[in-house]
């Protein structure tokens, strides 16, 4: 299967212009490496249907290469790839990356990028990065996961910092077919459900603010608390 | 009157009878408290869909007093009108088991006063058990575990944020205390009509184990009888649970319900003064 | 005697199904009264009761007590009224002072440690205030019935049996407290019993009443002056008298002699007659007594052979 994507990606890419993608995917990770370890508050608004959810609040921590860790006073919940997030943890493995063209994005020139994971044991088959012309910041990513669905990650920047981290995240998730939580309730009368605005899709918006970057986060941070 | 009511209250509370549904709450809720503490419970995450689940990170006091509390008086709320009952099914009939009926109603009261006070007697002595409730499952809970989120399941998964929870719990069982007021007031009924109390009590429980079993078969003909049915309306403290409340359900039920308890209330006033008294 | 009424009942009348308890009675009771009501078994008497104290509805007729028609006065008349109706039975897990609080404060009397202490003084159970009412005897319930009757100084008293249960002493004591109550306290006094000997000692007026009617009402003087009387003459010459009332009509009218009594049944306006007799005819009488027991009256009348 990857194979033919391959294939099928390389032969429509004969006719895009040539740039290196490697390299470009190297100019990101080394301009997000400059980010040793980072404290961030996180506002998290998450919009899936038949899941209500208050605004969270929340302290995410992340030390190099890949120590991640959140923290809320009430209650929080993320997405895993939104809480993993780093182009090391997406590029580190081995790859095979295919440079697509350029696009305009929210304004921006971009460049598009597929990368392709090697191995077999990655759960992500196949992602597009758009980057940044010359500032080398991750846009937009689309991935496909093995199980067949696909999530897209919007990042904005508010050029406040001088670091490449986003200062707002949008991610957009395929909902599977699900069978929705069988009713605890005496109630039988069924109530007509709310349509949602976005059938079949989930989307968590999530706001950073108050960066505190390269200040020494202690390893002991990031241990199990034991319950 | 309300000397009438407190003499009424006095006698509900120096009979064993009714102190079995306190003991029973105060037992058994601490019980379950213990062994949500021994165990190692996710706090209701687990009612989100695994699918969804797995691809989210959470943190926070997920199992926290709220949600042990919200298990309680879901679990325990199809219980607790067999605790009513008890107390509903004596409070005239005990009279004429008794023999007292003579004293009472040989007193410079009229009838109305002694149904009434007795009536609303019983509807305190109700209060007073889901005011228990409370303390044993509510009060206990958040002070062993903690307030928090509660996730909650129905038609969706809904998760409540820790300053949204309390006031839902109070006005959940304020409805309850409407609900298992319908109770009391159906064993009160029952009592009216008989000289011996375990007659009404049987007889109610009866009738709530019958209408919540028609309202559960899927048939067309229990379909068309299930809007009469007063246990269908018995749960609409869960209405709170949810965002947003439909309010408007939320006055159907209470007004349905009230009117049921008026509707039983009426029917034994009416029997208990034309009643001759032989016993 | 007064003539205040204190009850008039007028046509009563009680059907249920098929059987009518209480079939047009009339009834007065008078100020100061104490009044025997009297009937065999299934008369109607705790029937009547009841719809004296509101606990039956009449089917028809009217009863007034002070002066009020029950129907509209009903709490004012039982502000005034105390009862026993058949045996007394309380709240059980309740001690005998907390009955008497409790039904005291329902009828609006002075609950206070005191007046409470003092009628169960009355009737002995002074020193059981603090026990549990399911510890009683049957003549503790009793007087613990009384008690609650009288602890708010009703102005009429209604008794349905109220030495049932107890002894003689007992007994004597409540005789005693009835005629104290009625002659002292000016209380009127409605008393239903079948022990007729007590009846007799303390009661002004009576009323027989079988299947559900009035049968006799009159005072007890008047009732029992009427009709068959039981004679006992005494005689100085007792040969003499067998003689002569042996060759006389009066021999029909003789039940009995013993030494120098001779036991005679005549009606009231033959007992001159006899003693007249006797004494024309040489027999030297010493003493005329007319006797007649209420239990006889009542056992006449209500097997129909007065």
């Amino acid at each position: 299967m990857k194979k033919i994507i391959l294939l099928l990606i390389v032969t429509m890419s004969i006719s895009a212009q040539s740039k290196d993608p490697q390299k470009i995917l190297d100019k990101v990770v080394q301009n997000f490496n400059s980010v040793q370890d980072y404290t961030v508050n996180a506002k998290i608004n998450v919009d899936i249907e038949f899941l209500k959810v208050p605004e969270m609040n929340a302290k995410v921590y992340f030390k190099q290469p890949d120590k991640m860790k959140m923290d809320s006073k009430g209650f929080a919940m993320l997405p895993r790839q939104a809480f993993n997030f780093s182009p090391n943890s997406l590029l580190e493995k081995k790859h095979t990356s295919v440079y697509t063209g350029t696009e305009k994005l929210n304004g921006k020139n971009v460049d598009v990028i597929r990368v392709i994971p090697t191995s077999d044991s990655s759960e992500v088959i196949l992602s597009t990065l758009w980057i940044e012309q010359d500032k080398y910041l991750i846009r937009k990513i689309e991935s496909t996961s093995r199980q067949g669905g696909t999530f897209q990650i919007n990042l904005s920047y508010d050029g406040k910092s001088a670091y490449p981290l986003p200062s707002s995240i949008k991610f957009e998730f395929d909902l599977p077919k699900l069978n929705l939580p069988k009713k605890l309730s005496g109630k039988m009368d069924n109530k007509e459900e709310k349509k949602s605005d976005h059938p079949g899709k989930g989307i968590v918006m999530i706001k950073y603010s108050d960066y505190k970057v390269n200040q020494g986060i202690p390893d002991a941070v990031f241990a199990e608390k034991k319950k | 009157m309300i000397k009438i009511i407190s003499i009424e209250l006095y006698k509900i509370f120096r009979k064993w009878r009714t102190y079995i549904g306190f003991i029973t709450i105060g037992v058994l809720v601490p019980l379950i408290h213990l062994s949500f503490g021994l165990t190692t419970e996710d706090g209701g995450v687990g009612m989100i869909p695994r699918s969804i689940r797995e691809g989210f990170v959470f943190t926070g006091n997920l199992a926290n007093g709220y949600f042990i509390s919200y298990i309680i008086l879901h679990s325990l709320y199809i219980h607790i009108p067999f605790l009513i009952v008890l107390i509903g099914g004596d409070l005239l009939a005990g009279e004429a088991t008794a023999g007292t009926y003579r004293m009472l109603i040989t007193r410079p009261i009229s009838r109305f006063q002694i149904i009434t006070s007795k009536f609303l007697a019983g509807i305190i002595a109700t209060v007073l058990m889901l005011v228990w409730l409370a303390i044993t499952s509510l009060l206990l809970g958040v002070i062993l575990f903690g307030p928090g989120v509660l996730i909650i399941a129905q038609d969706k998964v809904l998760i409540l944020a820790e300053n949204d929870v309390l006031w839902r719990f109070i006005a959940a069982y304020g409805f309850a205390s409407i609900s298992m007021t319908v109770v009391v007031s159906l064993a009160f009924l029952f009592s009216s009509l008989v000289e011996n109390a375990i007659g009404p009590i049987v007889s109610t429980m009866a009738i709530i184990i019958v209408f919540m079993i028609l309202s559960v078969i899927e048939l067309d003909i229990f379909a068309a009888i299930k809007p009469y049915l007063f246990t269908n309306y018995l749960t609409g403290w869960l209405l709170f649970f949810d965002d947003p409340i439909d309010v408007q359900a939320v006055i159907k039920d209470v007004l349905i319900l009230t009117g049921h308890i008026l509707g039983f209330y009426f029917l034994s006033l009416y029997i208990f003064i034309k009643k001759d008294i032989l016993s | 005697m007064s003539d205040e009424k204190i009850i008039e009942i007028e046509a009563l009348s009680k059907q249920f199904k098929d059987v009518k308890a209480v079939n047009n009675l009339n009834i007065n009771v008078y100020k100061g009264d104490v009044f025997g009501f009297l009937g065999p078994n299934g008369a109607g008497k705790s029937t009547t009761i009841r719809m004296m104290l509101s606990l039956i509805k009449p089917t028809s007729g009217n009863i007034k007590i002070f002066g009020h028609s029950l129907k509209e006065n009903r709490k004012d008349i039982l502000r005034r009224t105390g009862a026993i109706v058949e045996k007394p039975d309380f709240y059980l897990t309740l001690t005998a002072y907390k009955n008497i609080e409790m039904l005291g404060r329902l009828s609006g009397a002075d609950t206070s440690k005191k007046k409470i202490m003092e009628i169960l003084e009355l009737v002995g159970l002074e020193k059981r205030y603090k026990s549990k009412v399911k510890t009683f005897s049957h003549g503790m319930k009793q007087r613990l019935g009384i008690a609650q009757a009288l602890f708010h100084d009703p102005d009429l008293i209604v008794l349905d049996e109220p030495t049932t249960g107890l002894d003689p002493q007992g007994m004597k004591e409540i005789r005693d407290l009835i005629i104290h109550l009625s002659k002292d306290r000016g209380k009127t006094i409605f008393l239903s019993s079948h022990i007729l000997p007590e009846v007799e000692i303390v009661a002004t007026r009576m009323v027989i009443i079988n299947k559900g009617s009035t049968v006799v009402e009159g005072t007890v003087n008047e009732l029992l002056n009427s009709g068959n009387l039981k004679v006992t003459v005494e005689v100085n010459n007792p040969d003499r008298a067998l003689e002569v009332i042996n060759t006389s009509r009066w021999k029909e009218k003789l039940n009995n002699c013993s030494n120098s009594d001779f036991f005679f049944t005549l009606r009231q306006e033959e007992i001159a007659d006899l003693n007249k007799y006797l004494v024309t005819n040489d027999v030297s009488v010493s003493a005329v007594i007319p006797t007649r027991s209420l239990e006889e009256y009542f056992l006449a009348l209500t097997e129909g052979k007065q």
